[in-house]
């Protein structure tokens, strides 16, 4: 996440560089320029910054996408109309001359055909959002907010958890669909942040994460609580079927192995757990509050 | 001779704790420009050696981390890599303290070099000593409280679970709510916490006060201590005004100058800078008193009024509503 996607469009950037030379090219070959007089400031001013603007957006594409076809077909759609609107910009400093004076219709053309292409964009882009969609499904439930999601393990926060528990009970209340909730909090995580470091660890983090949405069913919700805890909502569940599912999951997440650097395995325990079910008169602050009380006693006697 | 720091000197060699903190932070997103804002610190000047800061800068960051970062815990994350990578003399001096009656006073003359920006007051009841735990150099916004008091209770957590063996029975009383990021604390702390308490104070039973450092050399101990002696020994403003006041609880503001060697004008020029005044620190001192008679002694209200030499009962009961927002009752019930 922390590198950005630029690098990899060297290419298209090149591409970019050789319409607008294009553009410009054209324009002051065919063309003379008009006398300072006869410019309309303020039209330049409005042209000028939507050329900018379509500039911008295209930037911000290829800042944020990896390559592809829908990256590649949102690109070609921008160019086309950020060639359009440059025209039209430098229409306002060029007059064509007489016999070619047609060029001047087809000044909107590239922008009808970036539109046409940007549409097929959209669609794919529709498609690729129904794969992220597919995979996001076990780590978010009915709305999307980034602001929530942990920066490490790139899986929802406890904030969005809570909300989703506070929902949850109340569907309880109001049509008596129980609920499990359980917490995993990795064995031996400090002593593995002080043998391997922060970076280990944060890597450790982010694949437990993966290995226990991995290993939910396709209702379930699994967010990171706090520290090295994970925190997992089983909706219309059971105590026992919530201690199976669970139970499977942590014997998934003890027969990882982390390497490191120098693919050497490092020493890792698995996870110690702890699952209950939601009480009716509970409020999300309580029921969480259980949990991790009895999370806590569990990995007391352990100790 | 101790040195008074005032909160803009820059004396404090804080790296140990900035630049985790900043390495942290940009490990979940956040720039070190961020994260600096309004200390006017740049990263690179915290790559020196020799750089020191002031409280005031130090409180900006701690400020901006717990605003952009409380939900990711990094107050509990920085003090477990702060503790175990102490180089300090007087560190190993404490590591190698007999029991924790020992480290406490280690702590006291060598506070300076391992936790400069907060001090101790011990008070002791029947069965546990009460550490209370006061800003050492100017009072601080909500947020950089929260983010101090998270770092010395991480740390104490931390510490206790590593030589002692007996963390489960710390009590912590915070001075502020539960915060949103409760999780934090369910998931570091093993000590007891509660939240809303009128004083940010530390409780150990008494038993375990005594109890031994299992790894601790106590040869050593006296060591580290030499070592540590001839090191810099500075005391922060607002711990220096306190402790004379807890010499003469009811001074004035002239006698408090005269102690000072400044004038009265500049003291309440100093006070004022440091967030504070004359009557606040004088309240701060009197409603721990009274709160630690009542909750951990359990006196009467008579007893206490006696105790902090009031004439009457009703004085002190309507000071007491003023100091903490509750009345001694209420407190009372707040411990059943």
């Amino acid at each position: 996440m922390t590198d950005s996607f630029l690098k990899l469009h060297t290419r298209l950037l090149l591409l970019l560089g050789v319409f607008i030379a294009a553009a410009i090219c054209m324009v002051s070959l065919f063309g003379s320029a008009k006398p300072a007089s006869e410019i309309d400031w303020i039209d330049c001013f409005g042209e000028g910054g939507i050329a900018v603007m379509t500039l911008i957006w295209l930037l911000a594409t290829l800042l944020t996408r990896p390559k592809g076809k829908v990256t590649n077909l949102l690109f070609l759609g921008l160019s086309a109309l950020h060639i359009s609107l440059l025209l039209d910009f430098l229409d306002e400093f060029y007059r064509f001359d007489l016999e070619y004076d047609w060029l001047t219709s087809l000044e909107a053309l590239p922008a009808t055909l970036g539109m046409g292409l940007m549409s097929l964009a959209m669609y794919f882009w529709y498609h690729e959002q129904q794969v992220l969609n597919h995979l996001l499904q076990k780590k978010e439930r009915f709305y999307r907010e980034h602001g929530l999601t942990d920066f490490i393990t790139g899986l929802y926060r406890a904030d969005y958890m809570k909300k989703q528990v506070a929902r949850e009970l109340h569907a309880y209340r109001d049509n008596g669909t129980g609920f499990c909730m359980a917490l995993l909090d990795i064995k031996g995580f400090s002593e593995f942040n002080r043998k391997y470091g922060g970076v280990r660890s944060n890597s450790l983090l982010s694949d437990i994460g993966q290995i226990i949405t991995l290993n939910l069913r396709e209702s379930d919700l699994a967010c990171r609580y706090a520290s090295d805890r994970f925190i997992v909502l089983l909706p219309d569940t059971d105590l026992v079927k919530a201690h199976a599912v669970i139970e499977q999951v942590a014997q998934m997440v003890a027969s990882h192995t982390p390497y490191d650097n120098h693919n050497s395995a490092l020493g890792f325990e698995g996870v110690q757990w702890q699952c209950m079910s939601a009480r009716k008169d509970d409020d999300h602050n309580t029921l969480l509050q259980r949990l991790s009380q009895s999370l806590n006693e569990l990995k007391a006697v352990a100790a | 001779m101790r040195q008074v720091f005032e909160s803009d000197s820059a004396i404090l060699a804080m790296q140990p704790l900035l630049l985790p903190l900043i390495e942290m932070a940009e490990q979940r997103g956040v720039s070190s420009h961020k994260l600096l804002k309004g200390s006017r610190l740049f990263n690179e000047d915290l790559h020196q050696p020799n750089k020191r800061v002031s409280f005031k800068q130090v409180v900006q960051i701690f400020d901006n981390a717990q605003t952009l970062l409380s939900q990711d815990g990094v107050s509990f994350l920085v003090a477990r890599h702060w503790l175990f990578s102490q180089p300090e003399a007087a560190f190993q001096a404490l590591l190698n303290s007999r029991n924790l009656l020992d480290m406490s006073r280690v702590l006291q003359v060598r506070q300076a070099q391992i936790w400069p920006l907060m001090f101790f007051q011990s008070y002791h009841s029947a069965n546990a000593r009460h550490f209370v735990v006061n800003p050492a150099v100017a009072q601080v916004s909500a947020p950089c409280m929260e983010f101090m008091a998270e770092f010395l209770i991480a740390v104490i957590d931390q510490l206790c679970r590593w030589r002692f063996d007996m963390v489960t029975h710390l009590t912590v009383k915070l001075p502020y709510a539960q915060p949103k990021h409760v999780e934090q604390y369910q998931s570091h702390l093993q000590l007891q916490y509660h939240f809303s308490q009128p004083c940010f104070m530390v409780s150990v039973p008494t038993t375990y006060m005594y109890r031994p450092q299992t790894l601790a050399l106590t040869s050593m101990r006296g060591f580290y201590l030499q070592q540590s002696k001839h090191a810099e020994n500075n005391v922060g403003f607002l711990q220096y005004v306190c402790s004379l006041l807890a010499l003469s609880p009811k001074q004035s503001a002239t006698e408090l100058s005269e102690c000072l060697g400044v004038s009265v004008a500049t003291l309440k020029r100093k006070l004022k800078a440091h967030n504070t005044s004359l009557q606040a620190l004088k309240d701060q001192l009197q409603k721990q008193q009274a709160v630690i008679h009542i909750s951990e002694r359990g006196c009467s209200n008579e007893q206490v009024a006696q105790q902090l030499d009031y004439a009457d009962v009703t004085n002190f009961r309507r000071n007491f509503k003023r100091w903490t927002g509750m009345t001694p009752s209420e407190l009372r019930k707040l411990f059943n």
